[in-house]
């Protein structure tokens, strides 16, 4: 019990990532793990969401502005892709790593900057 | 009845309860994990300040819960399924109507040995209450009749400043008279560098007598003699028999020499009568 306790108050918390509004493709990076649920805020409601994962690609639902990835059953250091449509043409790549739990993204807020970050 | 349902529970658990547990939300609160301790057969309580989007919630291990919203949806009861049979750790995104998610971070224990938060509430700071404002229309109008006197009092002060320094006036009362017609120039006014001339004009006749243009002229000895560019007005524009009207005339002074003499005509419309005032000074 105590060993888990431990990894709890460890878990990444809320964090909030940026990217450029003149990047058609921007990248991010987030650790997922396996009972984990990781969710993205973004910054506009996509048209369309997908995760690419153990060679499969399937659609994933959208909740207004937020996504979500809820991990399965995967190794540690296995790769996954979620991108998202968004309007305006930008798709984001979100590069989803398997991780350990205490490692893993928990909600991500993705905001919009230009490139001075203003 | 819940406490009754919950201490049940735990009896029957054998698990150690964990006090009440409050936590504030806030901006500061923002980007920080709540921790949630639950065990199988407890069900733990987490107290929402706002409704919770509960068709919004996302769970890392979902078919590990039940999770029963209450309370008009500000309250979720977390309940670990015992068919999973095992200690294990998950999260779960809870989105609430202010915009606010909370991200709990929960760990699910299998023992009955544990400590385990039966109740957990979510509080945001109380926000000061709006302090009432009572209009007393009475001061307002007080105070706006106070403004507008300052405004007035301000105003005829700049006035009369500026009159002390630039109005000049001087009774001349010369007269001239024509065919009965009695033409006095009475006051002469400086206002700036505007003059003006106030005369009247009596007609002794048996005729009406109506006033026509307004002729003004100076002149320096050794020189010719100038017209002046005036505008004039009449009180009225005829003078009966034995009647009095007044008139005015304006000019502008800038250029007049200061030992200039002056000469007054006011000329009758449709006649002959032009009594003129001739030789005077400002």
């Amino acid at each position: 019990m105590s060993l888990l306790l431990s990894l709890l108050l460890t878990v990444q918390p809320q964090r909030t990532v940026s990217v450029s509004a003149k990047d058609p493709a921007p990248h991010i990076s987030v650790g997922i793990a396996e009972n984990a649920v990781t969710s993205f805020l973004l910054y506009a409601e996509p048209t369309k969401a997908e995760l690419l994962l153990d060679g499969r690609k399937e659609d994933v639902p959208i909740h207004k502005n937020t996504v979500h990835i809820v991990a399965k059953k995967a190794k540690i250091g296995a790769k996954g892709v979620l991108t998202a449509f968004m309007p305006g043409g930008q798709k984001l790549v979100i590069e989803a790593i398997m991780t350990k739990f205490d490692l893993a993204d928990g909600y991500i807020t993705v905001v919009v900057v230009d490139e001075r970050g203003g | 009845m819940i406490m009754v349902f919950l201490l049940a529970l735990l009896a029957a658990a054998d698990v150690k309860p964990a006090p009440a547990r409050n936590y504030k939300i806030d901006d500061a609160s923002r980007g920080k994990t709540l921790e949630l301790r639950v065990a199988t057969g407890v069900v733990t309580s987490v107290h929402f300040p706002s409704p919770v989007l509960v068709e919004d919630v996302v769970c890392g291990n979902p078919g590990a819960f039940v999770i029963k919203p209450t309370l008009a949806n500000t309250q979720l009861n977390f309940g670990p399924q015992p068919s999973v049979g095992k200690s294990f750790a998950t999260n779960c995104n809870v989105p609430l109507s202010t915009g606010l998610t909370v991200t709990i971070g929960i760990i699910a224990s299998a023992t009955p040995d544990t400590f385990v938060d039966v109740l957990v509430e979510l509080k945001t700071p109380p926000t000061p209450a709006p302090v009432k404002t009572t209009i007393d229309e009475s001061a307002v109008e007080e105070r706006v009749f106070k403004v507008e006197k300052q405004c007035q009092d301000e105003h005829e002060q700049v006035l009369v400043d500026k009159a002390a320094q630039a109005i000049v006036m001087r009774h001349i009362n010369e007269r001239a008279i024509h065919d009965f017609v009695i033409l006095a120039v009475l006051d002469h006014v400086k206002i700036g560098s505007r003059g003006l001339l106030r005369f009247s004009v009596e007609n002794h006749t048996r005729v009406p007598w109506a006033a026509g243009a307004v002729r003004v002229s100076f002149y320096v000895p050794g020189k010719d003699v100038k017209v002046i560019e005036t505008k004039a007005g009449f009180t009225k524009p005829i003078a009966g028999v034995a009647e009095e009207i007044f008139g005015a005339v304006s000019f502008e002074m800038i250029d007049l020499p200061a030992d200039a003499k002056f000469s007054l005509e006011v000329l009758e419309r449709n006649g002959s009568r032009h009594p003129k005032v001739d030789g005077f000074r400002l």
